[in-house]
């Protein structure tokens, strides 16, 4: 008999204006140590439907509908009071979820946290009987450190507070341990280190788990079977190699063809230098008798129109920090040349009138645009800084064409961003930065938040102003795969210093130094 | 700012009118503001319009003489029998307010004040014989008129100072907060009682010395939200743009920092009118020959046992303060985000 047993699930938001079937009609069984993935992108209900089993779901406005059945053991959690729900959780089931920065309690040491859960269902352990269990499940999940139980979240680092999620969720001894996108907020090397953990506690406890991802590599590494979703309803199912390598429906193939593996633009020998940097470096002061944080260590690069160059390393080894740096937007030391300027010697107005040749593109689509603007004043605003004269047609005018260029509806200008998708706020993100017809363009991880298929499209966007254009792309990624599809040379950073450069096939085929080695190893595609 | 037809202020205005609580007690505060603003027109001592000998007289807007009418002595006083004879002699009429007394009109045909209600003072007068309900008509405008002022410059310099300090941060921010620090242990009352005595008191003199006082209460929650801000991908955007600081502040950061600020308006419109009214009560704040809500509430806890006169004071002032405080109330709650996204049962609840 199967430990969990779902059928005809259905979740529906509902809020003031609609009502959202966030999952339809899903039916699926899972055995003692067996793994099965669910995939999809974001808003396809995969976390909603995982998050059913428990009823962790804030209701209102979630709420299951007639005829869904959770069974777990035989018993229907469905229908449990909320006393019976919470023996279920962290007792039978245990969750792990996608940021463990805000799923830890900020103000509580790691060790309480976990003997929290022991206090509730196992009340007979004792205290010193915690403690041992405490200590026992720590070295499970691989924290021998005796500094561990005492420390505050924020004094480890995201891997170990990932480990620390383990903990609390295996504490009970689940049968069943749902994985929210276990890996999603982990650096590769830390991703990597997380699977193998799990996978070892499924062998060693007998695990049922249940993983939620949208990472094929993920999933490929993970094994087991796997469905695949979408709005909310189930497009393919079947084992993990049968859907990556025989998908048999049209979702799953578009998905799996999204991942990124043109070839980047071709590279004109001769063009002009765009950029180049000398003894760039930035460091934070620290506060009382804490050393002065050196976040990137001198370095010195050059970038020629018309190509890309690679900014690769995990988080906190400094990439944003430089591309902050050589947008003249925090103090650094060394000197940035733009053409013949040399940034960090001008004056305000000078720079103000410079800043129209580097432009930059953030990470997430969803803070980088002010709520309160339609994406025609945000795309405008450069405009009315460096071209003050343009009267409010040629402005208008201008914003279409950019918009355009970056393949969307002129139509929509007067939306506001909230009103957009990921992936059309990244588009209006790099209309902002295209009106000024900047010469260097730098991209911090304009990817990361976006769907596999929207991302796809945005490269080759990316790729194909590149070549119309000739712009100098800084694209700064931690996804290697990303970055083979769109640079020409390649930095690889770690604490701050640059421990590898050079041409990006040859640093991918020939690593030299052993971080990047390290890296490219924890590469799960 | 509720104004402007953007999703989000739609779906604010919704927020704050499921609250009926709120909703209700916003048009409470209407129909006082209307009614106090308008006490020139409800309470006073001359008609709002005379004919008579074919000639239109407007008292309110103009100021007559004796003469005008046909008197010997230039001295007017609508409500002398002399007066009320020649309309009747010379078939003239007027229009009176429904109260026939100002704040500071003296009623001398009473044989003893305080005097408890009649059908002349539905409330009775003070000890000189002045209407109650007038007085407090006249007092809560002038509450009213106090309170705006100084939301007006206490949230405008409050606001501005908190955007400077946050969006500069480091040593700006740093040598700010020690000189309000400084600034906050400054002695208000003592100071405001030494102008009082030095300069008289005025309207204007209150006004500046409070809002002197005031304004500092807007600083810390403008400067954490521009504090969080300044680092905000779309203010590091704005400024990779070059477009400048005053203009970054002004339109990427603080329609979004305006929530806290917003939401304590009405608190501090409520504060400002009680403390307005305490120092009226101690006797140094507004002149004397102002109709003011603290002289009247001096007056109740003289003479406790007349409740005309404690109901006069107490009733407008509470209903006011608790009324602006739920209107602030569900202000607040229509500019919560959670409440916003959330549904009708949530919001109520609360």
């Amino acid at each position: 008999m199967s430990l969990l047993a779902v059928q005809n699930l259905g979740v529906k938001y509902t809020t003031p204006t609609q009502v959202v079937m966030a999952v339809d009609d899903l039916s699926f069984s899972l055995k003692a140590g067996k793994t099965l993935c669910l995939i999809g992108e974001s808003g396809s209900g995969k976390s909603t439907a995982a998050l059913s089993i428990p009823q962790l779901l804030t209701s209102p406005p979630a709420s299951l509908i007639g005829g869904s059945k959770i069974q777990l053991n035989g018993e229907d959690i469905a229908s449990m009071s909320p006393r019976q729900l919470r023996q279920v959780r962290g007792k039978s089931v245990g969750v792990i979820f996608q940021e463990p920065m805000t799923s830890l309690n900020p103000l509580q040491r790691a060790g309480k946290q976990i003997s929290e859960a022991l206090r509730v269902h196992q009340p007979a352990l004792g205290h010193q009987g915690r403690i041992n269990r405490v200590h026992e499940l720590l070295v499970q999940v691989g924290l021998e450190e005796p500094r561990i139980p005492n420390s505050f979240p924020h004094q480890l680092s995201g891997g170990q507070r990932q480990r620390v999620m383990i903990a609390m969720a295996l504490a009970n001894n689940p049968q069943l341990l749902i994985a929210d996108e276990p890996t999603t907020a982990l650096d590769l090397t830390t991703q990597k280190q997380v699977l193998d953990l799990l996978k070892r506690l499924q062998r060693d406890l007998n695990l049922a788990v249940l993983l939620v991802t949208h990472d094929f590599g993920v999933v490929r590494y993970m094994g087991g079977d796997a469905i695949v979703l979408k709005e909310g309803r189930q497009v393919e199912r079947g084992t993990v190699e049968k859907v990556l390598t025989s998908p048999e429906d049209a979702y799953t193939k578009s998905l799996l063809a999204a991942e990124p593996g043109d070839p980047p633009t071709k590279i004109n020998r001769r063009s002009e230098l765009a950029l180049r940097s000398e003894n760039i470096s930035v460091s934070y002061l620290g506060s009382g008798k804490e050393a002065d944080l050196v976040a990137v260590q001198p370095m010195n690069f050059q970038l020629a129109l018309g190509e890309t160059l690679g900014v690769v390393g995990e988080s906190g080894s400094g990439k944003s920090s430089l591309a902050l740096a050589l947008l003249q937007l925090i103090p650094h030391s060394g000197k940035t040349y733009l053409n013949k300027d040399i940034l960090e010697q001008l004056t305000d107005e000078d720079l103000r009138a410079r800043r129209a040749d580097i432009q930059i593109v953030f990470q997430d689509p969803f803070s980088s645009l002010s709520p309160r603007l339609t994406a025609e004043q945000i795309i405008a605003e450069g405009l009315e800084v460096h071209r003050p004269k343009l009267t409010v047609e040629e402005i208008s005018n201008a914003v279409d064409s950019t918009l355009s260029q970056v393949q969307m509806n002129p139509i929509d200008k007067h939306r506001y961003p909230h009103e957009f998708s990921g992936g059309q706020r990244q588009r209006i993100a790099l209309a902002r930065a295209l009106i000024l017809e900047p010469k260097v363009l730098i991209l911090d991880e304009p990817t990361s938040a976006l769907d596999r298929a929207v991302r796809a499209e945005f490269l080759q966007l990316l790729r194909s102003l590149q070549r119309k254009k000739g712009l100098a792309y800084i694209f700064i990624s931690h996804d290697l795969a990303v970055v083979r599809s769109l640079a020409h040379h390649l930095l690889v950073m770690e604490n701050g210093h640059v421990v590898e450069s050079g041409d990006v096939r040859q640093v991918f085929s020939k690593p030299q130094h052993h971080y990047t080695k390290k890296l490219l190893s924890a590469f799960l595609t | 700012m509720l104004l402007k037809k953007s999703p989000i202020a739609q779906r604010r205005w919704q927020v704050f009118r499921d609250n009926r609580r709120a909703y209700f007690s916003l048009y409470g505060v209407l129909v006082l503001m209307l009614l106090s603003l308008s006490a020139p027109l409800i309470a006073n001592d001359k008609p709002l319009f005379i004919r008579i000998g074919g000639e239109s007289f407007f008292p309110l807007i103009n100021d007559y003489s004796g003469r005008d009418f046909g008197f010997l002595l230039p001295g007017l006083d609508y409500k002398s029998n002399s007066f009320s004879r020649k309309l009747e002699l010379e078939e003239g009429w007027a229009i009176w307010p429904p109260i026939r007394y100002r704040y500071d009109t003296i009623d001398k045909s009473l044989e003893r004040v305080p005097s408890p209600p009649d059908s002349v003072h539905l409330l009775g007068t003070d000890d000189t014989g002045r209407d109650v309900v007038a007085r407090f008509l006249w007092g809560l405008g002038v509450s009213f008129l106090f309170g705006a002022c100084f939301v007006t410059l206490t949230s405008v310099i409050g606001i501005t100072a908190g955007a400077v300090q946050g969006y500069y941060g480091g040593w700006v921010d740093l040598t700010f907060q020690r000189v309000l620090e400084v600034y906050g242990g400054l002695p208000s009352l003592y100071i405001i009682i030494a102008l009082v005595i030095i300069y008289g008191s005025s309207f204007g003199l209150m006004l500046g010395v409070l809002v002197f006082f005031g304004w500092t209460g807007f600083v810390g929650v403008t400067r954490v939200e521009f504090l969080r801000a300044r680092n905000f991908d779309y203010v590091r955007a704005a400024r990779a743009l070059g477009v400048r600081d005053g203009k970054i502040m002004r339109r990427h950061i603080l329609p979004n920092a305006f929530i806290g600020p917003i939401s304590s308006l009405p608190f501090v419109f409520a504060g400002s009118v009680t403390v307005l009214t305490s120092l009226d009560y101690l006797g140094f704040g507004l002149p004397k020959t102002w109709p003011s809500l603290g002289e009247m509430g001096a007056q109740a806890s003289r003479f406790y046992y007349n409740w005309w006169q404690v109901i006069g004071i107490v009733g407008p002032l509470s209903t006011l303060t608790l009324l602006i405080v739920f209107v602030g109330d569900g202000i607040r709650q229509a500019l919560d985000p959670r409440a916003i996204f959330s549904i009708k049962t949530s919001v109520s609840k609360t």
